[in-house]
């Protein structure tokens, strides 16, 4: 496979948008402005217009932010921990689990906005310096909720953009006829120039990327453990029986995971069709996706068995009476629904054969997220609808007021999504380009270049591809290099002889040698950048997160010295609690420190090499590699002799 | 709010002496300076009983009443439709200028000049057109306006002058009639009585003078030492008595009349000895036990049951029967209350008896015979006083019947209708001319409830419209008609009559002070009250020979001279599908008035928790068998009349009943009241005697019924743990004292913290508390608590900081097994480490250094994580923005922050009154006194159940209840969150042990 094939599959996703995806985005506005003006009802008459009453206090907006924060934990746990344990079957499917996640989280980080009594005043949440110098309760759960979704949203939000920048390049370098379609695209858009940052393929540039990709991939794989559970926190650290429990942190990240693992399905089933991806993104790819759902079903069903099982041996009649109500009461049909979708049916996962009948994953996906959101409801609903005092018992049912911003809160996840993957390539172009270079370098029989990752979906690659553009642009050696740097340019077609001339380069000290290209390859790992700007970024990470970690300790505990509220009877400064304030602020300080250290050095440097990078002519952003040596005319003939010796198959500057 | 305030208030503070002492005018006297509160004495007119009230006045405004420390009737408590009297004040459909009614059918305003003038020619004709052609009905006053009104109408040349309730105890006047030949209506002294029974008399509820029965009943049990008072209700329905009740059996109405003559021949068949041989002779008939075999088939009270009470009535020190429907006035209904009187007499009780105001209103008798007048002609122009016969039953619904007729143009239908009302209800709306008179708080009167109570009503404050006080009216009435009565009379207006009437007091008392000097005084005190010892009453000779025949349960009547009683039961066979009517006083509209008063409205039937509506309560049985299910609308027909309300399945009634409250379905009154559930007064008899051949049947679905909170089950939970009058049943495990001492540094993960000067805690006793919901009415009035109406009740979306929790605590006493009805009043417990402060995100609940979890409204951004945590379930949050409809927003507290929507309110214990009490204290360079500090609910408590002080304060009577009484429990204390409010346990009082 050629590698402008992976440019032109994945490209061909941004073409302009076709009558049916308009109709589609019309009803998803529709369904947002039905949602926006039953919020704006709601701001005007207050909440009594929802169903939510006393003693039922939290109902569907708070059950519907836990099930958006849950969703977006699946597509950080395709991208970054999947990155991390290096399964490259995730190639094709992070982009897209990526851009689910952000989606998700804007839309989980409108639900605490729409419930609150006094939404202007939502400021009074976040650490702002104010002119009274009260910050708010970190002992509250609902601030640390606060923290653990801004961070959650900045560092996927970071983690999207930074492993995006290559793609942007491509999307910015790629030629219009390469599509053949012409129309509203942000393709070669100056919106792409500007966003790909002058992103030039060097190795100095992947060296980078590739720290900061780890770095972030570290962060928010730890945020998918920490953000749910601190989520789950709202309901474990209260005294309310059916809440106050302590499996409720994994439970909740594993419920997470569960319903963002269907998600994801159905966001990959959707590109498939949709985007016309099923070269790239195949039925292997979706079983392997259920193969993990099928494992969060089992995770689901022991702690399905868990819950009343503690609560039963607690002893407590406010426990059991909550277990009880759960199964025979008023929500009783819903409750054992929920169980049906959340575990019977998705159950059937385990075995190899549902897993790769695509009808059977989309219905599988839609019942989960039916079944987790529901059981989400369960648990805000029943435990403050029956807790400890008969007499304050009560019922809820939602309002069309409720119903409507929810629909319209899916509405918007949905095209905040179609957004971003309408409007950036939807499937990590670098990276995959990287796997088939290195596949074609390795002793692999498949020397066409079905990488791993394409392999792994069940539709061979080859069935959709056309043959490649035999349009192969000669140019003659005199030609001097762009951006009249001294120096020679050899143009190549396989990333292997670009690093055997780069290596031969380095050797013959003929001066600083660059590698220009659109994945990282071996080509690049030839040019020795030294240790020193993968470890400017990990310094960074560190200065940040200490930095993070000091601030959020200094915030919470000058608020405790200077107030000394009693709260709860919680020591003051009640430690433990500033801890969770702390940890997030690290991680967040340690991700923009990762990120700005990213951005400085890789882009925004100047230095020598960076002129080199004037070298830079489009085709390196799709699929050729240059390899540039930077040295005065003396020394220019023997540079040319070495890269025609790799095989270039253009030399420029080599007089 | 203590006597010092009192002392200051009303009268003594006006700067000018040449001022006449008396004189009111709050908007610019000194004392009503901005943001100073003042007090004044005044009387609350919101039911007969005559309670003694402080109205508390601010900025020209009354905006809160208080009960009168020094009323010998209130002592300082007030019950909820008391408290929310000020609602009648600020009532946003008062009528606010004369209405007169134009041809075509609606009501006009026009000035008082044209309306005075337009009566004057029509009473002017009416009294040239012959004598008697005259008439005016009144609600009951037992001072000087009543005293005006028969002067008034002799003026007129009639006799046509009616006093009159909606509830006129008529059974209870022909029983006295009957055993002491007095036409009375007695109220009972429950003062150191160590037996009470009840034969269907709710004396904790509506009857009589509840808060007077109230505090008596509760210091017989409360707090220590526990007197062994023990208490047995007979009854058709769960009443506050009832629950109040160590044991009640559910009987229907009409079965209270066997069932207490067997009570008397029983007592009477064992007590022989103690007769003189002149008053056996007499009682022959019921010396004759009956057989209590018959009696329990008729009535399905167990023949042991009978004998136990009756061994506890002959055992008891000072036993009191107290019997008397206030409605139902048919045979067996006076033989019940006959029984009582009877049993009170054998039994050494009739001393307790002491007449009451109520025996001044007329008998159906003679409101019949208006009704007949006005019906047929007689009677040219009626007055209507403040009493609303249109919306009533019985023989008063008789005269409204008439009223209720369109005014033809041929005039001959129904005479001419002059209201006097301050609001349009049923009457009023109906009436051809509408004067609005004041309400009682912008109005000068007196009342004497009881003799020896002589109270007198100030205007606490300045009209609001352009209203009159009814005596002026009057005055001007006659005046208009040429018939000047004011200088017959030798007075200006009516407060000069009052003044002349309270000189004569003065004289006859022959004090030596000056008149002014005596007439502040009582004003200032809120009357004048003798010393309960000399006031007596002397209890007539009993006469055996009035009791009508049959009454032994024989049937047999008409032998001799005496006359023939009725059926003394009330002729539904026992299992029969015959169905029994019972209408009984609502607990917080009373008899309708309180329809437009939002607090009343909002306010939970302490016992069904219904708000907003009606209802027909059936025992499940009594349901099946009319073929009827919990919520089905229901269409209710007697011979008079039919409603149709949704009906409440519950066990705790009679079998065969259906019990209806009255006071809803008002055709007019206001926007709260129109038209809202319905009135059971239509089905009433005109002679109020309980019929059969009432029908009930299904009419599709009810639209669910507003009711407050969840079921009264407690599911085994220990939540109010009882007491017998040995002790505690249990160890009070898992108490802890809202104090440092308590956290231990080993179980607890929360750590003590110090209070500065106080730590604010509340002691109530269940014992003492019946459940009444004052506290609750208090509290909306104290503190600025929005109305939300009942579609938010039904929601459960009410704002009140203090609700009444009902328990049935089932316990398996001997013989019977009994149910215990605990009342939890549930206010924020102001926990040591609350589970609200921590979960805030803003800082906006957190703890004070006095102990109180403040609530800091503008940092409240609604997020309801504290509402949640709180396992009482005490924080309320604000669904919508709250209205308060002008003018009712001149009641609004000033001292109290008025919350926006969308943030979470709750009881701070009255934070105000704390700082407000420590500020007085501070300027008088002294300490706080213990008792200083009164929260709303505390104040106005008729049982005085809640006990408020500093728990810092070792001598405080709170500390000394908190850390050493022996039935001390703190409600969920297991979950170690320190509650500052801790409850006293019930008790249980099982027969044979007291």
């Amino acid at each position: 496979m050629e590698l402008a094939e992976v440019d032109r599959l994945v490209l061909t996703a941004l073409a302009p948008p076709g009558r049916r995806l308009k109709w589609v985005v019309t009803g998803l506005l529709l369904a947002i402005g039905v949602g926006v003006a039953a919020f704006l009802y709601q701001l005007e008459r207050g909440l009594g217009v929802a169903g939510i009453n006393h003693p039922v206090g939290w109902a569907v907006y708070i059950a519907s932010f836990v099930y958006w924060v849950g969703i977006a934990h699946s597509g950080t746990l395709i991208s970054a921990a999947l990155l991390l344990a290096r399964a490259r079957w995730r190639l094709p499917l992070a982009r897209a689990a990526e851009a689910m996640t952000l989606a998700a989280l804007a839309v989980a980080g409108l639900f605490p906005l729409i419930h609150l009594g006094k939404v202007g005043a939502f400021t009074a949440t976040l650490p702002i310096p104010n002119p009274r110098g009260l910050w708010p309760n970190f002992v509250s759960p609902l601030s640390w909720d606060v923290l653990a979704i801004l961070t959650y949203l900045i560092v996927s939000a970071l983690f999207f953009y930074v492993s995006l920048l290559p793609d942007l390049a491509s999307a910015r370098d790629a030629s219009a006829e390469a599509s053949g379609r012409r129309g509203f695209t942000l393709r070669g858009h100056p919106a792409m120039r500007w966003l790909a940052l002058g992103w030039r393929g060097t190795s100095r540039q992947y060296l980078l990327l590739g720290a900061v990709q780890r770095v972030l991939a570290g962060l928010a794989t730890a945020l998918v453990l920490f953000v749910s559970t601190v989520v789950s926190f709202d309901f474990a650290t209260s005294i309310l029986p059916g809440w106050h429990a302590t499996h409720f942190g994994p439970y909740f990240v594993s419920g997470a995971l569960h319903s963002g693992l269907a998600m994801v399905l159905l966001v990959l089933i959707s590109m498939r069709r949709g985007l016309r991806l099923g070269a790239l993104i195949g039925r292997e790819h979706l079983a392997r996706v259920a193969r993990l759902l099928g494992v969060t079903t089992l995770v689901m069903g022991y702690f399905y068995l868990v819950e009343p099982a503690v609560a039963w041996l607690s002893g407590d009649p406010a426990e059991r009476a909550i277990l009880h109500y759960r199964a025979t009461g008023p929500y009783a049909p819903v409750f054992y629904t929920m169980l049906v979708l959340n575990v019977a049916l998705p159950a059937s996962l385990l075995w190899r054969g549902p897993r790769t009948m695509e009808g059977w994953l989309a219905a599988v996906a839609i019942f989960v997220n039916v079944g987790m959101w529901l059981e989400r409801v369960l648990i805000v609903v029943t435990t403050t609808a029956h807790d400890f005092l008969p007499a304050n018992w009560g019922f809820y049912l939602p309002t069309s007021i409720e119903l409507a911003v929810l629909a319209g809160a899916l509405g918007l996840f949905v095209l905040v999504l179609i957004v971003l993957l309408r409007t950036v390539p939807p499937i990590g172009i670098a990276e995959l380009k990287a796997e088939l270079v290195a596949e074609a370098e390795s002793d692999s029989p498949a020397g066409a270049g079905l990488g791993e990752a394409v392999r792994a979906g069940s539709m061979p690659l080859e069935e959709e591809s056309r043959a490649p553009s035999a349009r192969v642009t000669e140019r003659a050696v005199a030609e001097p290099v762009p951006g009249e740097e001294p120096g020679v340019l050899g143009v190549f077609k396989a990333a292997r002889s670009a690093g055997v001339a780069a290596r031969a380069l380095a050797s013959a000290r003929l001066g600083p040698v660059e590698v220009l290209g659109p994945c990282a390859t071996a080509a690049h790992r030839a040019v020795p950048a030294g240790p020193w700007p993968a470890r400017a970024v990990f310094l960074s990470v560190l200065a940040g997160a200490a930095l993070g970690f000091a601030l959020g300790l200094w915030i919470p505990l000058s608020t405790a010295r200077e107030f000394a509220l009693v709260v709860g009877a919680k020591p003051v400064p009640p430690l433990p609690a500033y801890l969770v304030v702390a940890g997030f602020l690290s991680l967040l300080g340690g991700s923009l420190g990762g990120g700005a250290a990213f951005l400085a050095l890789a882009l925004f440097r100047r230095r020598r090499h960076d002129r080199l990078e004037r070298a830079f002519d489009p085709r390196f952003s799709r699929d050729r590699f240059g390899v540039f040596v930077g040295c005065d005319a003396g020394r220019a003939p023997l540079a040319t002799e070495l890269l025609q010796a790799a095989g270039a198959e253009e030399i420029r500057g080599g007089a | 709010m203590a006597t010092g305030g009192l002392a200051g208030a009303g009268i003594e503070g006006c700067g000018s002496k040449d001022a006449a002492p008396e004189r009111l005018v709050p908007a610019s006297s000194p004392e009503a300076a901005p943001g100073v509160a003042a007090e004044y004495a005044t009387l609350c007119r919101e039911c007969p009983a005559g309670c003694g009230a402080i109205a508390r006045h601010r900025d020209g405004r009354v905006t809160k009443l208080e009960g009168n420390p020094d009323h010998p009737i209130s002592r300082g408590a007030l019950c909820a439709r008391g408290q929310a009297a000020v609602l009648g004040l600020y009532d946003p459909d008062r009528v606010r200028t004369p209405l007169v009614r134009r041809p075509g059918g609606g009501l006009d305003p026009i000035s008082w000049d044209e309306a005075l003038g337009l009566a004057g020619e029509r009473l002017a004709r009416a009294r040239a057109a012959g004598s008697g052609r005259i008439a005016l009905l009144s609600a009951l006053d037992s001072g000087s306006l009543s005293a005006l009104e028969g002067r008034w109408i002799q003026a007129f040349g009639s006799s046509r002058y009616l006093l009159a309730e909606p509830f006129g105890y008529e059974a209870l006047r022909a029983a006295m009639e009957l055993t002491f030949g007095v036409d009375q209506v007695p109220r009972f002294d429950l003062t150191r009585a160590t037996y009470v029974l009840a034969l269907g008399a709710d004396f904790l509820d509506t009857w009589i003078s509840p808060v007077q029965m109230t505090r008596e009943f509760a210091a017989l049990r409360s707090p220590e030492p526990v007197r062994r008072t023990r208490c047995h209700y007979f009854g058709p329905r769960l009443t506050l008595t009832a629950a109040a009740a160590d044991q009640r059996t559910y009987v229907r109405g009409s079965e209270l009349g066997l069932l207490g003559m067997a009570l008397v021949s029983q007592v009477l068949a064992k007590r022989r000895t103690e007769l003189d041989a002149d008053t056996r002779e007499r009682l022959s008939v019921l010396l004759r036990p009956l057989d209590l075999q018959r009696v329990a088939e008729e009535t399905g009270v167990p023949p042991a049951m009978i004998e136990t009470v009756t061994d506890e009535l002959l055992q008891a020190d000072a036993p009191v029967v107290l019997a008397g429907s206030p409605l139902a006035a048919g045979p067996p209904d006076i033989a019940a209350a006959t029984a009582a009187l009877l049993l009170n007499r054998a039994l050494g009780a009739a001393p307790r008896i002491r007449p009451h105001a109520l025996g001044r209103t007329a008998r159906p008798p003679a409101l019949l015979e208006l009704a007949g007048a006005l019906g047929g002609g007689e009677i040219d122009v009626v007055l209507v006083r403040e009493i609303d016969p249109v919306f009533a039953g019985g023989p008063l619904g008789e005269i409204g019947r008439v009223l209720r007729r369109d005014p033809g143009p041929g005039g001959g239908e129904r005479p001419w209708v002059i209201a006097l009302a301050s609001a349009l209800d049923d009457t009023a709306a109906r009436a051809d001319l509408v004067l609005p008179v004041h309400t009682p708080l912008e109005a000068w009167g007196d009342a004497e409830p009881e003799p020896g109570i002589a109270s007198l009503q100030q205007p606490a404050m300045g009209p609001l419209y352009d209203s009159r006080h009814a005596g002026d009216v009057l005055l001007g009435l006659a005046g208009a008609a040429g018939n000047d009565l004011a200088p017959a009379l030798g007075v200006e207006d009516f407060r000069g009559y009052l003044r002349a009437r309270w000189s004569e007091r003065h004289e006859a008392r022959g004090e030596h002070q000056p008149f002014e000097a005596f007439f502040a005084a009582a004003l200032r005190r809120g009357g004048v009250f003798e010393p309960r010892a000399s006031v007596r009453f002397q209890v007539p000779p009993f006469d055996a020979t009035r009791l009508p025949a049959g009454w032994d349960g024989s049937g047999t009547g008409g032998e001799g001279e005496r006359p023939a009683a009725g059926p003394i039961s009330g002729g539904i066979e026992r299992g029969s599908s015959e169905v029994e009517l019972h209408v009984f006083p609502s607990n917080t509209l009373f008899d309708g008035r309180g329809a437009n008063r939002g607090w009343l409205q909002e306010l939970a039937d302490p016992v069904t928790k219904v708000a907003w509506n009606t209802w027909i309560e059936a025992h499940p049985e009594t349901a099946g068998a009319l073929g009827l299910a919990d919520g089905d609308r229901v269409r209710i027909r007697s011979d008079h009349g039919e409603i149709t309300a949704p009906l409440l399945v519950h066990p705790d009634c009679a079998l065969g009943v259906l019990a209806v409250p009255a006071g809803q379905g008002h055709e007019a009154y206001g926007r709260l009241a129109r038209g809202r559930g319905a009135n059971p007064f239509r089905l009433l008899a005109p002679d109020l005697a309980m019929r059969p051949g009432l029908i009930a049947e299904r009419h599709g679905r009810a639209p669910k019924l507003a009711r407050y909170g969840g079921p009264a089950d407690p599911e085994g939970r220990s939540i109010v743990p009882l007491a017998s009058l040995a002790g505690p049943d249990a160890a009070t495990e898992d108490f802890l004292l809202p104090l440092p001492e308590s956290y231990d540094p080993v179980l607890d993960t929360v750590v003590p913290h110090p209070h500065r000067e106080h730590r604010w805690g509340m002691v109530i006793d269940l014992e003492a508390c019946t459940g009444c919901s004052a506290c609750v009415t208090a509290c909306y009035a104290e503190n600025n608590i929005p109305v939300v109406g009942e579609e938010n009740v039904r929601e459960g979306r009410e704002m009140a900081w203090i609700t009444l929790q009902r328990y049935d605590v089932r316990h398996e006493t001997h013989p019977w097994p009994a149910t215990t009805h605990a009342f939890l009043p549930m206010l924020c417990q102001q926990c040591d480490s609350a589970p609200c402060e921590a979960v805030c995100p803003t800082f906006a609940s957190y703890h004070t250094e006095e102990g109180l979890n403040a609530q800091v409204y503008p940092r409240c951004i609604g997020t309801r994580y504290c509402a949640n945590n709180c396992p009482y379930k005490v924080r309320r949050f604000n669904w919508h923005p709250p209205s308060f409809a002008s003018p009712l927003h001149l009641q609004l507290n000033p001292d109290v922050t008025r919350r926006e929507k969308g943030v979470v309110e709750k009881c701070t214990f009255c934070v105000q009154r704390i700082t407000a009490a420590k500020q007085a204290a501070a300027r008088a360079a002294r300490p706080l006194v213990d008792g200083e500090v009164v929260p709303a609910c505390v104040a106005t408590c008729p049982a005085t159940a809640i006990v408020f002080g500093d728990l810092l304060d070792p001598a405080a009577r709170v500390s000394e209840l908190m850390r050493s009484h022996p039935r001390r429990y703190q409600v969920l204390g297991e979950l170690r969150t320190r509650p500052a409010v801790v409850y006293l346990e019930r008790i249980r009082r099982d027969h044979g042990a007291g």
